[in-house]
């Protein structure tokens, strides 16, 4: 009988053991995805300076955009951001960002200019590249979540503290469309 | 589609239809070659499947005969074919397939694809369709009909492409990995790893190795259910295939109602549609239709359709435009002999300038304008000058008779074989007329001794050497006569020699160490041989004694 009970007992904390190392690679690979976005992230941050150096001359009605998108990058790139502020911070500078470049078109002389339509050109890379590092990190999540919520790890994945996660959304800043007039011209 | 259908509609009635017709009469020819070997073949075959009724009606006795004259029939309409209408029908076609390409094809192409060039003769190099990896990289491989050029921005190029292999061994079976039209097209991202896209379906044979690729799942259903992707970056793979880019494939798919394949390496789109047929093939039953001519415009353009479908001509990333693609630079050059033969259909050169620039493409050893050539040491060519003629005696009949035994040997031991082999057979189920068959042949003394065991071993072994020895001998040119208004020519144990009127039998042509005698008129690809197989020192001066012959019994002559 003690014999049967050990044995009961030997094979749940096997189930156990596989459970959880099963459960720590799904989070890791969370974990990885969203490092990659934050290479993305920063990489557009380092376009930031650029971008503001290339139009400034130029755009002085959206000098108020300029100042305001300078000042997000030092508050994103200043050391001890936690991370959650960092991404909240990325998304309203891509919105802003993607506001300024949609009213470039309303300048002949910067339209033109071969320094703003590379710099144009570099945004457009690495925001299809943060599209789809963001895409990776939702995959990754959801391979996560649906092992934390299915049988058997959901009865022991709380008390393992293996939490749900939640899937990346387009920030509201980013989903607004620029506006009309600025893109019909 | 970018073409316009009623444009092609009034090219066909304008300038192909009439094309079309004048093409006709080669269309015909080979149509009657090939009806014609069937024909030769349908008869034996007849008498073979009928021949039991007939044996009803004959005396007992004589049943066997019918079984016995239609196997040898059959042999007789085997050989019969292969020597006049192999080489004849063959030469037919790819006349007929070259002009149909040349006057045909490229005409539509030039309305479906204007951006473009076409060149039926050349195709994409092996080494990039494995580029990629994508497609199975074992067996053999052909391309042609090779289109490059750009649409908008974006260099492409795009040929028919056939790859197949076999297993081998006892049960060798035969997989077609691909077969249809495969484009090679600079894409408008960076792309640094490897990424393909395959049917969900795709069998396994098809696929190259992608053991050290990962499964990538996306986002959208329908993607997933229509194709498998596999890459060495997730990110990557998802950087490529953004949510559009998965309709506009699954759009792609649509569009082309075929398997599509494709890989992203290099940034560089790698991408096939297989359609399991031959493309851009000339009709030879019938004329071909203009269902079919429509059919080649639709093909030609989707090249338009691919590069517009996924959107490559938007250059918004920062990847440029890569032209180097266009230089097709891993490719070999093209036989210089295409050149010439393009130049012979223009129909302006006299047969005199053919000869002279097929000789020059062809190399300097063909040429007939070098000096005097003295017999080399040690050969056993006799050579016999005497007025108004010229006489060549190759020796080596020793290697003839012996040529000659080994081959009566082997057409003995396969006898004795055939024999052993049908009678083990009947031994275990029926075998019909064949079992008459091989009553009817006679026994071999020593040699049924040793094919009694393994007889069907011995069948091949004996068979497949025994022909071939037996073309050495049936065919090997022993003696060569030139006189002032023919050139005889003596081959095998045939006791007369073969005539060879002139003119046109005029040239003398030096391939791979043979030398050939040449028509005047035309060119033809199938002239006889007038030398075995020699040294090149020795065919150099054959050759050189053979066009001083021709030029002086020619000046001789009345």
């Amino acid at each position: 009988m003690l014999g049967v009970v050990a044995l009961v007992l030997v094979l749940a904390l096997l189930l156990v053991v596989s459970l959880y190392n099963r459960l720590i690679r799904l989070r890791n690979g969370t974990d990885n995805a969203f490092a990659t976005i934050d290479v993305q992230l920063k990489q557009r941050c380092d376009l930031i300076p650029k971008v503001v150096d290339a139009v400034r001359g130029y755009m002085t009605h959206e000098r108020g955009v300029l100042e305001r998108l300078t000042e997000l990058r030092a508050q994103a790139t200043a050391a001890g951001t936690p991370a959650a502020d960092r991404v909240a911070l990325d998304a309203q500078m891509g919105g802003l960002l993607k506001g300024l470049v949609a009213r470039v078109e309303a300048y002949p002389d910067l339209k033109a200019s071969d320094t703003v339509l590379m710099l144009q050109r570099s945004l457009n890379e690495v925001e299809a590249q943060i599209a789809a590092a963001r895409r990776t990190y939702n995959a990754a999540v959801t391979a996560y979540n649906t092992g934390i919520e299915t049988v058997p790890a959901n009865l022991v994945a709380g008390t393992l503290g293996f939490a749900r996660r939640p899937l990346f959304e387009a920030g509201a800043d980013e989903r607004a469309v620029p506006e009309i007039g600025s893109l019909t011209r | 589609m970018s073409f316009d259908p009623a444009a092609i509609e009034h090219l066909y009635d304008t300038v192909l239809a009439p094309k079309l017709s004048e093409l006709e009469g080669l269309r015909h020819q080979v149509k009657g070659i090939i009806t014609k070997a069937a024909l030769t073949l349908a008869v034996p075959f007849l008498l073979f499947w009928f021949g039991g009724l007939i044996e009803l009606l004959l005396p007992a006795g004589l049943g066997s005969v019918v079984s016995v004259l239609s196997f040898v029939l059959i042999f007789a309409a085997v050989l019969y074919i292969g020597i006049r209408h192999l080489i004849p029908g063959l030469t037919a076609y790819l006349n007929y397939r070259q002009r149909f390409k040349h006057e045909v094809v490229a005409e539509i192409f030039k309305i479906a694809c204007p951006t473009a060039a076409y060149d039926p003769n050349r195709g994409i190099p092996e080494s990039v369709f494995d580029e990629a990896g994508l497609f199975a990289a074992r067996g053999s491989y052909k391309s042609d009909d090779l289109v490059r050029g750009t649409i908008g921005d974006t260099p492409f190029e795009a040929a028919e492409v056939g790859r197949q292999y076999s297993t081998g061994g006892k049960n060798s079976t035969t997989y077609i990995v691909f077969k249809g039209l495969f484009f090679h097209i600079d894409f408008n991202k960076k792309v640094r790893g490897t990424t393909i896209v395959v049917p969900e379906s795709a069998p396994s044979y098809r696929l190259g190795d992608h053991g050290a690729l990962q499964g990538v799942s996306l986002e959208d259903p329908d993607f997933e259910r229509e194709f498998a992707v596999y890459s060495d970056g997730e990110v990557e793979a998802r950087y490529i295939l953004t949510p559009a880019m998965m309709e506009r494939l699954l759009s792609l798919r649509a569009r082309a109602g075929k398997p599509v394949y494709m890989a992203f390496k290099n940034h560089r789109v790698y991408l096939g549609i297989h359609f399991d047929r031959a493309l851009f093939e000339p009709g030879i039953a019938s004329t071909t239709s203009r269902e079919a001519i429509v059919e080649m415009a639709e093909l030609f353009a989707l090249a338009d359709t691919i590069v517009r479908e996924l959107d490559l001509n938007t250059r918004i990333w920062t990847k440029d435009v890569d032209r180097s693609l266009l230089q097709g630079s891993t490719e070999a050059p093209p036989d210089p002999l295409d050149a010439v033969a393009a130049q012979a259909r223009t129909g302006t050169l006299t047969t005199e300038q053919l000869w002279t620039a097929a000789l020059a493409a062809t190399g300097p050893a063909h040429a007939g304008d070098e000096g005097p050539v003295a017999r080399p040491e040690g050969t056993s060519i006799a050579i016999a000058r005497a007025p108004g003629s010229l006489t060549v005696a190759y020796g080596g009949t020793v290697t003839m008779i012996v040529l000659l035994v080994l081959w009566i040997a082997s057409v003995l031991v396969s006898i004795s074989a055939a024999r052993a082999f049908v009678t083990a057979m009947s031994a275990t189920m029926g075998v019909g007329p064949l079992a008459d068959l091989a009553a009817a042949l006679p026994a071999i003394p020593v040699a049924d001794d040793y094919t009694a065991s393994l007889p069907l071993a011995w069948l091949l072994g004996a068979a497949i050497p025994g022909s071939l020895l037996g073309l050495g001998w049936m065919f090997r040119v022993r003696r060569v006569e030139i006189g002032p208004d023919a050139v005889h020519i003596s081959r095998g144990l045939r006791p007369w020699p073969r005539r060879y009127p002139r003119p046109p039998y005029e040239k003398v042509v030096v391939v791979e160490r043979a030398v050939y005698i040449g028509r005047n008129e035309g060119l033809n690809l199938v002239n006889p041989s007038a030398s075995p197989m020699l040294k090149a020192d020795e065919a150099r001066w054959v050759a050189y004694e053979m066009r001083q012959a021709l030029r002086e019994t020619a000046a001789s002559a009345p």
